[in-house]
């Protein structure tokens, strides 16, 4: 049953990462994941101390305000135009986790965190601390925290997809328009907040990043309509949750890190054999030259008129093996005409029709 | 519902009118006490030297620049409930063309305004995009990735989603920028057609050789408006001296005596 447990809350965790990660890699601010994945910390610290409940629920809301907080101190510091949008990200998120790891020193959480938890979490442990309502087990805590993250960010992008994704491709247009582009984002930005700090546990900072970014990245490769790469994000980010827990399972670590490979692996293999990805573009590079090189062989002739073979090569500049490798190709597929006991080429006479 | 659902306007209010406007974004202010009056039916240029302040003209005239001072009226109202009558076409270089969608997608986000919060597009609106796309010649690109657009037929995709906004009002960022002459004859002509039928178009111009060609007015901006008119009655060499600070290029046709 803990087992289980632990699937279903990698599953979850998982999927809403997915899902929440999309439109940070579409809006190319990958980098945002990682900042609210370390500037929630302090959050969950200050909330903890604050609230001194680690049941309560306000705890993962006080804690996803502190990763808005991050978004609008990053806002600002762009404003000032002393830095970039990247590097202001990298000014603010840094400080925040400072104070997070202090706080966290400072035994402020009493015993609510462990160093090693804040990286790679305690998935592990996690179905072992119960929801329990009026006496009522209902579960592990984590999975309620994580299904109302996937139910937050399933609802918002539903809601409003076409909104989303026309800030994310035009703000200006949504500006004028009226859709507000600034608040809408806001409020993803708080929903994708949440989602970290509800996977906090479970899954740590690292496991984090490399789920909200690793599958819709590795999807864009594959698919180009947003609701595709949505829905194939979604299912990577289900493999790397499976293949990482029968991985953790079978060589008895934490479930964590061979997560995080798993979608890591994914991505690496999507950027070799995605369409998108390096092969592929270097199949197509290679076959449009093959294509090409048979073409400036047959420019260089006519029909009925034969040419000496290293006339055409000198042209060209081309070395002997790769003139006679386009040769071989042109004489199978594009209709020359090899003479080679004259060592001429010539193009066939047009068949009537073709 | 999105604001800017009031349809109403009376013929004879100006497209444009812009009173003692001034935007700033922190340093040095962007506009400073501009006033326009623009008819309906204008066919207007935006000319000046670079930081004068016309793309924040036209972000002023759709009311998502916040002002320091000063009055915008579009048809009479203000911009934020003349939404619907007004269409924007962005610089075609600030949007991401890698952007995984289709040409037909774009287009229909000229849709988005009509629909409101929430719907989203339909078969309806399928068909108003196709017609636009057709009437710039990008029909039989409506599926086409638009990361394989070239320049011309990216611009075209933009106007074609200013067209399916059926606006009265059309605001246009450097339509002209970087596109072949083929495609700069096509959108010449396609702002010349709307024009005519009472379309109001203000848009931002860089190369002067041919704001008389394709443009009936000009607004010459250098943080304030130093002039407004007609071709004939603004855009000559001393107005240009004036606005470029005497280091006008040659090839600027002298259209009227200064």
């Amino acid at each position: 049953m803990i087992e289980f447990w632990t699937l279903a809350i990698a599953a979850v965790t998982a999927l809403a990462c997915a899902l929440s990660g999309t439109f940070l890699v579409l809006k190319r601010e990958a980098l945002v994941s990682e900042g609210l994945a370390h500037a929630v910390l302090p959050g969950i610290v200050i909330a903890y101390a604050l609230i001194g409940d680690r049941t309560s629920p306000l705890l993962l809301v006080g804690a996803a305000a502190m990763g808005l907080v991050m978004i609008l101190a990053v806002q600002a510091v762009r404003r000032t135009g002393v830095v970039d949008a990247t590097a202001s990200l990298g000014v603010v998120f840094p400080a925040l986790f400072s104070v997070g790891v202090l706080l966290t020193s400072m035994d402020l959480a009493g015993t609510y965190f462990h160093a090693d938890c804040i990286i790679e979490g305690n998935l592990a442990l996690a179905p072992l601390d119960r929801l329990e309502v009026g006496g009522r087990d209902l579960g592990p805590r984590a999975f309620w925290s994580v299904s109302v993250a996937l139910l937050l960010v399933t609802g918002f992008v539903a809601l409003l997809f076409k909104e989303l994704k026309l800030l994310t491709f035009d703000p200006e247009l949504a500006a004028s328009l009226g859709f507000r582009p600034n608040r809408v984002h806001l409020a993803w930005l708080a929903v994708v907040s949440f989602t970290v700090v509800a996977s906090f546990e479970a899954a740590g900072s690292i496991l984090v990043v490399a789920l909200m970014i690793a599958p819709p990245a590795a999807a864009v490769l594959w698919v180009d309509d947003v609701r595709h790469i949505l829905g194939l994000a979604g299912v990577l980010g289900l493999v790397s949750a499976f293949a990482g827990h029968e991985l953790g399972m079978a060589m008895d670590i934490a479930p964590a890190g061979p997560m995080a490979t798993s979608a890591g692996a994914l991505f690496l293999g999507s950027l070799a054999l995605a369409p998108r990805g390096i092969l592929m573009k270097g199949r197509a590079h290679r076959h449009l030259l093959a294509r090409m090189e048979v073409d400036l062989v047959a420019a260089r002739l006519r029909p009925g008129a034969p040419r000496d073979l290293e006339s055409v090569r000198g042209e060209l500049g081309w070395s002997p093996r790769r003139f006679d490798a386009v040769v071989a190709r042109a004489v199978s597929g594009a209709g020359l005409v090899h003479d080679a006991a004259a060592g001429t080429l010539h193009l066939a006479a047009r068949q009537p029709g073709s | 519902m999105i604001q800017g659902s009031d349809l109403n306007f009376r013929a004879d209010q100006p497209a444009l009118d812009v009173e003692g406007l001034t935007v700033t974004y922190g340093k040095e202010p962007a506009l400073w006490n501009a006033d326009l009056r623009l008819d309906r039916g204008s066919l207007a240029a935006v000319v000046g030297p670079n930081g004068a302040g016309k793309s924040t003209l036209l972000k002023a005239a759709l009311g998502v620049v916040p002002r320091v001072s000063g009055r915008v009226r579009v048809l009479g109202e203000d911009p934020a409930r003349r939404r619907r009558l007004v269409a924007y076409v962005p610089q075609r270089t600030s949007v991401d063309w890698d952007f995984p969608t289709s040409v037909l997608d774009v287009v229909l986000m000229g849709t988005y305004g009509q629909l409101g919060w929430f719907r989203r597009p339909g078969r309806k609106e399928r068909a108003l995009a196709l017609h636009s796309l057709e009437q710039m010649e990008m029909a039989d690109l409506a599926g086409r990735q638009i990361a394989e657009l070239s320049g011309g037929q990216q611009q075209r995709v933009f106007l074609a989603r200013a067209l399916v906004q059926d606006a009265e009002v059309y605001f246009m960022d450097e339509p002209f920028a970087g596109v072949d002459a083929v495609t700069e004859q096509s959108i010449a002509s396609l702002m010349g057609h709307l024009a005519h039928r009472g379309k109001t178009i203000l848009s931002v111009h860089h190369d002067l050789a041919t704001v008389p060609r394709y443009f009936e007015h000009a607004v010459l901006l250098n943080r304030a408006v130093q002039a407004v008119g007609t071709i004939k009655e603004v855009f000559h060499r001393g107005n240009l001296d004036r606005l470029y600070g005497g280091r006008v290029p040659a090839g600027v046709p002298d259209l009227a005596p200064s």
